[in-house]
């Protein structure tokens, strides 16, 4: 019964190992919506904030959408005193309208089109993923051909690399922490210039 | 006393309760359901009712195929403010983007800090060398949507530092877009349509007039198109608001193919283009890469006179220059580094003859003392043997004294000889006596 249960496990843990995974898709791809370097990703580390990943998630979009009220939302700014600590979705509106953040602050099961119509439109957005724990969602492949569609997340806990999620790795990830995501109302950012020689 | 204590240690256990920091409370997902709350802006709805109607609403609409628009500015910058003021009301820049209503916009707008720590990895990043780079403000820059479906996203389509006229910006951009359209279009094949392809350039409305829209030029058409150059960017960080300064700019010819003659030639336009009466402008002699950056120079068109204020040229002339000029003056030898290399090998060339002639009369002195002809060198006997002799006397002394002994030795050769026929002649006269008396 035991053997069992370890094979079961070590199966599992196989499975999400597969499932999960270090996104070979550089920061600067204009597939991505969220197109920050990692340096700039890692001034989002929730142990360095602890218990905020909620905010780590939003700043880091805000920093993304050129936001600074949200991109400053963990240091004290012009914008307002760092808002530290676990939140929930009455929170995060309050001190969103406090600050003049616009956000789209969805619940339930539309969470799925919203995160959908964010990573399409190139804004990333911050997302519970994970057992009480938010991360940033940050850009959503869709399938072409043989390839299924995919899920790109930057988790705050960890090195901060964008990790690829398949369709029901990243159903499980969401679900685990309710269905709950925070869109910056400001538009996407561009793609990171670059000097392309176009007119040759 | 213990009360007091124990009173105090209950208030410190909940004081530190109430700072400890809490968990996600994502109860309070469950509980909402399924609910889209929009915060901040102009909420138009208050309380549940506004969060139970804006559930039932769709999604945004779909802005991908947005152009962005973006300026960079920085902190105590005039211009970025003036900037900033003109696209709240200018119809023309308002065309472009509408800052404060971005669903109503045509392209995706952002105004970026140059300073904003957060923002700074954007600009100038060295790790990659492609990357934009921003040095004045403001800069506009346009790039394409980031669905592709005007090529790739990252393509700086247009960068230019606005110098407070719409209308100028206006024309620049709008050439830009359709400059990369054209080119676009010949990569992919002539596929985009001459139709879609304006529907890309934002059209001004609100009573200005509009630029007249070219033709669309196709694959094996004309190509030879009207278009801005790509705008790159410009060296230094100036301030519009601050007037230029005027001056003249020289960029000589890195070859130096004209010699002597290209320093006069330039030296009278620079005049030429001073000012009449008693003001002077200050003339400065940049290389032809920079020029190229700042001003536009091409290389084919060095040596060339600018009179310049900021990075506007006011004037550009080309020296006369005739490459097939006689020399010029002696001292405009001493112009250009070619000069002074052949002068160094003349005076190389010359030195090497003349060690040559040298050698050649001291091989024909020492065959002649060789043959005998010239009589052997004074000194070349051997150190030894001088040193082993006894000092010989001064020349003038050697001379004198030699005479003298030959005097004595003549003398004395001489009383021998009288000596000598003295004795013979009384020799003589014995043998001439009678021989009885002899043998008696």
């Amino acid at each position: 019964m035991l053997r069992c249960a370890l094979l079961l496990f070590g199966l599992i843990v196989c499975h999400e190992a597969h499932a999960q995974q270090a996104s070979p898709i550089p920061w600067d791809d204009p597939q991505l919506a969220l197109k920050l370097p990692q340096e700039m990703r890692q001034k989002y580390y929730n142990f360095t904030n602890p218990g905020s990943c909620v905010q780590c998630s939003i700043g880091m979009c805000g920093m993304d959408q050129n936001v600074p009220a949200a991109a400053y939302l963990l240091e004290q700014s012009e914008y307002g005193a760092p808002v530290f600590h676990g939140s929930n979705p009455s929170r995060v509106a309050k001190y969103c309208k406090d600050r003049n953040i616009r956000v789209y602050n969805v619940t339930g099961s539309k969470t799925w089109d919203w995160m959908r119509w964010a990573c399409n439109t190139g804004r990333a957005c911050a997302i519970g993923a994970g057992g009480s724990h938010f991360q940033t969602l940050a850009g959503y492949i869709p399938p072409k051909g043989d390839e299924p569609a995919h899920w790109i997340v930057c988790n705050n806990n960890g090195d901060q690399k964008y990790q690829d999620y398949s369709e029901a790795a990243f159903r499980r990830l969401h679900l685990a922490s309710g269905q709950w995501c925070v869109i910056l109302d400001y538009p996407p950012s561009p793609a990171p210039g670059r000097l392309v020689e176009w007119w040759k | 006393m213990k009360a007091l204590a124990f009173i105090a240690l209950l208030l410190a256990t909940v004081l530190a309760q109430a700072a400890e920091p809490k968990p996600n409370d994502f109860g309070e997902v469950v509980r909402r359901g399924d609910l889209v709350q929009h915060v901040g802006g102009e909420d138009k709805m208050e309380g549940v009712d506004a969060l139970y109607s804006q559930a039932m609403d769709g999604l945004p609409t779909d802005d991908k195929d947005k152009w962005f628009v973006y300026v960079v500015g920085t902190k105590g910058c005039a211009a970025c403010v003036q900037l900033t003021d003109a696209w709240k009301t200018d119809p023309i820049l308002r065309a472009y983007a509408k800052p404060e209503n971005p669903k109503e916009s045509w392209a995706h707008f952002h105004y970026y800090r140059h300073d904003d720590p957060k923002q700074a990895w954007r600009w100038n990043d060295p790790k990659n060398p492609n990357a934009i780079k921003i040095t004045a403000f403001p800069t506009i820059v346009v790039q394409p949507p980031l669905s592709g479906k005007w090529g790739n996203p990252s393509s700086i389509v247009y960068q230019g530092v606005y110098e407070g006229d719409p209308k100028r910006l206006q024309q620049q951009v709008n050439g830009s877009i359709r400059f990369y359209l054209e080119r676009l279009n010949q990569r992919q094949g002539g596929q985009i349509s001459s139709v879609t392809a304006e529907a890309a350039v934002p059209l001004v409305e609100n009573g200005f007039q509009q630029q007249q829209v070219p033709p669309m030029i196709l694959p094996g058409e004309d190509p030879n198109p009207v278009s801005p150059p790509p705008r790159e960017p410009r060296l230094p960080l100036r301030d519009p608001s601050i007037e230029a300064r005027e001056e003249i700019v020289i960029v000589k010819d890195p070859e130096q193919v004209y010699g002597s003659g290209e320093s006069e030639a330039i030296a009278t336009v620079a005049e030429e283009l001073q000012p009449t009466g008693l003001r002077r402008l200050r003339v400065r002699e940049i290389d032809i890469e920079k020029a190229a950056k700042l001003y536009g120079v091409d290389p084919s068109e060095v040596p060339v006179v600018l009179r310049v204020e900021g990075q506007d040229v006011r004037e550009k002339r080309a020296p006369k220059v005739d490459p097939n000029k006689e020399w010029g003056p002696l001292l405009s030898l001493w112009f250009g580094i070619g000069s002074l290399i052949s002068i160094a090998f003349w005076c190389l060339g010359l030195v090497i003859l003349l060690l040559f002639w040298v050698c050649v009369f001291l091989f024909i002195i020492w065959l002649l003392r060789k043959v005998g002809i010239l009589a052997p060198k004074a000194g070349t006997q051997p150190a030894q043997v001088v040193v082993n002799q006894a000092p010989a006397p001064a020349p003038a002394q050697t001379s004198a004294a030699s005479e003298y002994d030959a005097m004595i030795l003549q003398r004395k050769k001489q009383l021998e000889y009288e000596e000598l026929t003295a004795r013979l002649q009384a020799a003589r006269a014995a043998n001439s006596a009678p021989a009885a008396s002899v043998v008696a």
